[in-house]
């Protein structure tokens, strides 16, 4: 009868005892499956968390350099180079860079049906460009808004306006329950009705909620900018295309210029190394721009960040550890129960090798069949362990190469465990052996 | 030539302390041997050393004038000496048949039967048998092995008289009808005056108590 | 023979089989007191992170008639879990004047002039805190910064220095430009620029300029806002440690006496709470998770382990029920074995999982900077020792009396 006959037979008699093992070793695989989905799922989250801290660096053009120039009519503009559409992309298509954001606030009146709809202040004076007038700020990607970012507003309805959105606007809840005005309509808006600035139709593609309690107007901190004069009920976002649309009678508003760009960064940890690049990006002249960087809140909790995602490691390689030592307890523990058999095999003459290949074959038999099910186990435990941990679910997964590999390590584990179990039996002689099973 | 010659056979289990020293016996086929003596006098310790269950501190065995330390332990035990237990020493979980074949690609059905056990017998998980019908299997095991020798301690140690006569007859048998050379381990008389030779293991030496 | 003898005897003769149960009894318990330690540092190392996201909120008491005196402030800092880091601000507008009484020259060549030789006074408990150093790219480029032990100090910006001939060291004098005449006199401590532009310099009143903005500490303010002696403030802003107790908090600090709450104006600033909250909680989650599992586990585990213990002692227990002795003495029997073995298992487990959570922060968690202490808690380490003493002795008596359910005949022939 060969080894392998002799492995078959003793797992089926001794179902009991297999089944256990098998059971055990089951346990133990599917704990370091569902382990290593785990420290998937907690690579995400801590990255998650660290885009979460809204790393960015800003791009802003530089005021120093240049000069200012007053024309004809009193105005002054800034005669330094403006940031251009394509810089902007440029530097947007850096790896490591989750979304940006430039934008051109104006002045802006708003109509429908050709007729001037009012901002959503009481107060109103009675002449139409006033009383319609808004803030409006045009958009590449109106998710990076500073607004959005910060949480002062927040989209209830509808989408935001990215690069590819043309003619289209997001208003307010107030200001579009005050107008009668639902997504899909379509408004018309003007910078300067006076200045002969030409009237674009747009429309609404998202409606955004002012979060209340995020803000106090009252505060006199508030720095005195444009923004500062309007309700933020009153902001109109525009998609970015409208900037050329709007300011056709203007040099430096809009047509492709802009004063600052935002971008946020995915792993704030990259943020020097993404700086280093963008500075690295030829035919920019960087005389004519600043770099800004706001990594402050990642900086305050980048080592506690750090702490918990080391903790989880540890937890799951602690878990990792214990369940090797358990196994290698028990099947040390079941080879030591098998003595009698040892001395028996011993005495009609098969060699202390042979026996030790039936005790291998029999664990792998065991380990192949664990391994195998609890990959298709664990897979439906981290289905739920996902669902448990939220909206993470698609990132606890194991992959077929990852599974691989913990099979190959774990058949390793379980080779050398057999081997060293079966050491003491080795170095004994036969004749000791029978008459310790006695 | 005998099969068997033990040159000088020393063993201690502890050095100074020997169990016993300068053995010289020859051993032969067609013979059955008892080793008689008293427990703790080491019969079982020779018989392992005849099996090579154990290697000896001195002197040396020779199988058919080779030392078997030279032929290999492992290989003089699969190949010249099968071994028969008081406690029977079968896997539990094979069947007698299993048991048998373990030892060898002969069927093993016609050994059991030869050994006394019926064909239902022969199927059932060997520990839902009787003790005798138990020790047939082991006999079976050690036949179906076709080695020359055969060893046994205390065969019949936990049989019945009419068993015990029943196992004796087929050791008998496998030594005389066989031509096998049969070494029992026992410290019943009766049992040895059934035997070709008898030894007695006293004081650390082999003395011959009777020879037919 | 009794079973505390038989028991005894059992664990003392069995050596190999004490010592690996016991092994696995402790491995498993370190194992779950580990767990619990790195769950409990796991939470700090959330909290410090919810406290590195600097939320907190701004009491705006511009509308009271005092504003918010010392004696709030202090209060309001002694609410459990508010940190130091607070800022306290007073605004107003002042006209500036030399020590002669001359008005001193302010920018207003743009803008709209409402008060001319007039700017914005922004007060402060530490100026480098202020939103216009931090957020707008004010800098300071000589002298220092306002903190509270200053008093009747100034810091002016490099062009109205230059305008106005005025050095470090100079005084000036603040004076109320609506209600009743008040003025302070200042010195100037330091010097500051910005580093960006207004936008909005051709909208915005002359004294928002920021060339024409001074900054000052809180004595003055409240000498300007309240004609008081004292540092009396308009706004505070305070940070708590924990973004989950905000609005607590404020609700504690609404039942200080002596304040019309109403009245104020309290802003939340929590926003980067909001944004991280749901990766925050995923970690949070994903921690308690795997401890629940590892747990279920464990447990599953001993069970099975035990089972597999009581597996070999099938023919012992047939020895024991043949020769008559009772199936609860026997199951007794091995209810003080398995005590025997666990008991000291469950003593020892604090020290190894003492050595162990060492080993973890001084190997993994110490390469981090700011690290964070993991250590044992006892109410861990005993809840662990009593559940898993409960859940040993249920598998054992389970396990055993299958066992003796079988006729002592039966034993025999397994």
């Amino acid at each position: 009868m060969n080894l392998l006959k002799r492995s078959f037979l003793y797992l089926i008699r001794k179902w009991r005892i297999s089944i256990l093992l098998l059971f055990i070793i089951f346990i133990v695989s599917t704990l370091v499956l569902s382990g290593i989905a785990v420290l998937n799922a907690e690579e995400q989250k801590t990255e998650e968390l660290k885009e979460a801290t809204g790393t960015s660096f800003s791009i802003e053009r530089n005021y120093g350099s240049g000069g200012m120039e007053t024309d004809e009519k009193g105005n002054t503009y800034l005669k330094s180079d403006a940031i251009t559409e394509d810089m902007i992309r440029k530097i947007g298509n850096i790896d490591g860079i989750s979304g940006y954001n430039a934008t051109v606030e104006s002045i802006s009146c708003v109509l429908k049906n050709g007729k001037y709809i009012p901002h959503s202040e009481n107060d109103l004076v009675g002449w139409d460009l006033v009383d319609s007038g808004t803030l409006s700020i045009t958009n590449i990607n109106s998710k990076y808004s500073t607004y959005f970012i910060s949480n002062i507003f927040e989209l209830v309805q509808g989408e935001h306006i990215t690069q590819d959105t043309k003619n289209s606007i997001i208003v307010s809840e107030t200001y579009a329950k005050k107008n009668n005005l639902k997504l899909g309509d379509t408004l018309t808006v003007v910078n300067d009705p006076e200045n002969d600035d030409p009237f674009v139709d747009v429309k609404i593609i998202g409606i955004f909620r002012v979060v209340t309690d995020a803000i106090d107007d009252s505060d006199d901190k508030k720095v005195y900018d444009l923004a500062a004069y309007f309700e933020y009920n009153d902001y109109i976002f525009l998609s970015n295309d409208l900037s050329n649309k709007l300011y056709v009678n203007y040099d430096d508003s809009g047509n492709g210029q802009y004063d600052v760009v935002d971008y946020y960064v995915s792993n704030a940890e990259n943020l020097d190394n993404i700086i280093q690049e963008v500075k690295n990006i030829k035919d920019i002249n960087w005389k004519n721009f600043n770099i800004y960087t706001d990594d402050k809140v990642y900086q305050n909790t980048k080592d506690s960040i750090d702490n918990s995602s080391t903790l989880i490691i540890s937890l799951i390689v602690i878990a990792i550890i214990v369940s090797v030592g358990v196994i290698s307890i028990i099947v040390f523990m079941s080879i030591k129960g098998r003595k009698r058999e040892i001395g028996i095999l011993l005495s009609i003459g098969k060699s202390k090798v042979v026996i030790m290949f039936q005790f291998i074959i029999e664990t792998m038999i065991v380990a192949l069949i664990s391994f195998a099910s609890s990959y298709f186990f664990s897979k439906l435990i981290a289905g739920s362990l996902g669902q448990a941990m939220g909206k993470i679910a698609e990132s606890v997964i194991i992959q077929k190469e990852q599974f691989i590999i913990i099979a190959g390590i774990g058949i390793f584990i379980l080779l050398t465990i057999v081997i060293i179990s079966c050491i003491p039996i080795m170095k004994r002689k036969p004749k000791d052996i029978l008459s310790q099973m006695e | 030539m005998s099969i068997l010659e033990i040159k000088n056979l020393k063993y201690e289990y502890s050095r100074g302390n020997p169990v016993f020293k300068n053995i010289n016996v020859n051993l032969d086929e067609g013979k059955v041997y008892a080793i008689l003596g008293y427990s703790g006098s080491g019969k079982t310790t020779f018989l392992s050393l005849l099996g090579g269950l154990d290697t000896p501190t001195e002197g040396e065995i020779l199988f058919k004038g080779e030392n078997i330390a030279n032929y290999g332990l492992a290989k003089h035990r699969k190949d010249n000496v099968s071994f028969i237990f008081q406690s029977y020493n079968l896997i539990d979980y094979l069947t007698p048949m299993e048991n048998v074949s373990i030892a060898s690609k002969l069927p093993p059905k016609p050994i059991l039967e030869k050994v006394g056990l019926t064909n239902e017998e022969i199927k059932r998980n060997v520990l839902k048998l009787s003790g005798g019908q138990q020790q047939r299997v082991a006999i079976a095991r050690a036949l179906a092995s076709e080695a020359p020798i055969l060893l046994a301690d205390e065969p019949t140690g936990n049989l019945d008289e009419e068993t015990a006569e029943g196992i004796m007859s087929i050791l008998k048998d496998c030594s005389h009808k066989m031509n096998k050379c049969v070494v029992i381990v026992t410290h019943s008389k009766d049992l040895a005056k059934q035997t070709d030779v008898v030894f007695r293991l006293k004081k650390g030496e082999l003395q011959v108590e009777r020879n037919k | 023979m009794n079973f505390i003898k038989r028991a005894y005897l059992y664990t003392t003769r069995k050596k190999l089989k004490t010592i690996l149960l016991f092994s696995i009894i402790l491995i498993l318990s370190t194992l779950l007191v580990v767990c619990f330690s790195i769950n409990s540092s796991s939470n700090m190392a959330n909290a410090n992170v919810r406290k590195g996201l600097k939320c907190g909120f701004t009491v705006n008491a511009k509308t009271l008639k005092n504003g918010l005196n010392e004696n709030i402030i202090k209060q309001i800092l002694n609410i459990d879990g508010i940190t130091d880091d607070y800022t306290l601000r007073s605004y107003t507008i002042a006209e500036y004047r030399d020590l002669n009484n001359n008005k001193l020259k302010t920018k207003d060549d743009v803008g709209l002039k409402v008060y001319e030789h007039a700017g914005k006074v922004v007060c402060d408990n530490f100026s480098e805190k202020d939103t216009y150093f931090t957020e707008e790219g004010f800098k300071l480029i000589s002298g220092e910064a306002i903190t509270p032990e200053k008093k009747q100090v100034a810091l002016i910006h490099e062009e109205f220095a230059k305008n106005n001939n005025l050095n470090i060291g100079d005084y000036i004098v603040l004076n109320t430009v609506e209600g009743k005449e008040i003025s302070i006199k200042v010195q100037i401590i330091g010097i500051f620029t910005n580093t960006r532009k207004a936008d909005t310099e051709n909208y915005t009143d002359t004294t928002n300029l920021y060339q024409n903005t001074i900054f000052s500490d809180l004595s003055t303010a409240s000498k300007l806002n309240y004609e008081q002696d004292n540092e009396n403030c308009q706004y505070g802003d305070f940070i708590v440690e924990d973004p989950l107790e905000l609005d607590n908090i404020i609700s504690q600090m609404k039942n200080i006496e002596g304040v019309s709450w109403d009245s104020c104006v309290i802003t939340k600033s929590d926003s980067n709470y909001e944004n991280t909250k749901e990766s925050l909680e995923g970690l949070a989650k994903i921690v308690s998770t795997a401890i629940i599992v590892i747990f279920i586990i464990s447990i599953i585990l001993i069970i099975l382990i035990l089972n597999l213990w009581t597996k070999h002692r099938v023919y012992e227990i047939g020895v024991f029920l043949s020769i008559g002795i009772k199936k609860a003495d026997i199951i007794w029997q091995h209810i003080t074995e398995i005590f025997i073995v666990a008991i000291p298992a469950f003593i020892f487990s604090f020290v190894t999982s003492s050595i162990a959570t060492k080993i973890v922060e001084s190997k993994l968690i110490s390469s981090i900077t700011n690290s964070i202490e993991i250590s044992v808690n006892i109410c861990d380490w005993l809840l662990v020792s009593g559940i898993g003493l409960i859940i040993i002795l249920i598998a054992t008596v389970i396990s055993i009396y299958q066992i003796t359910k079988i006729k002592p005949r039966d034993i025999f022939t397994i």
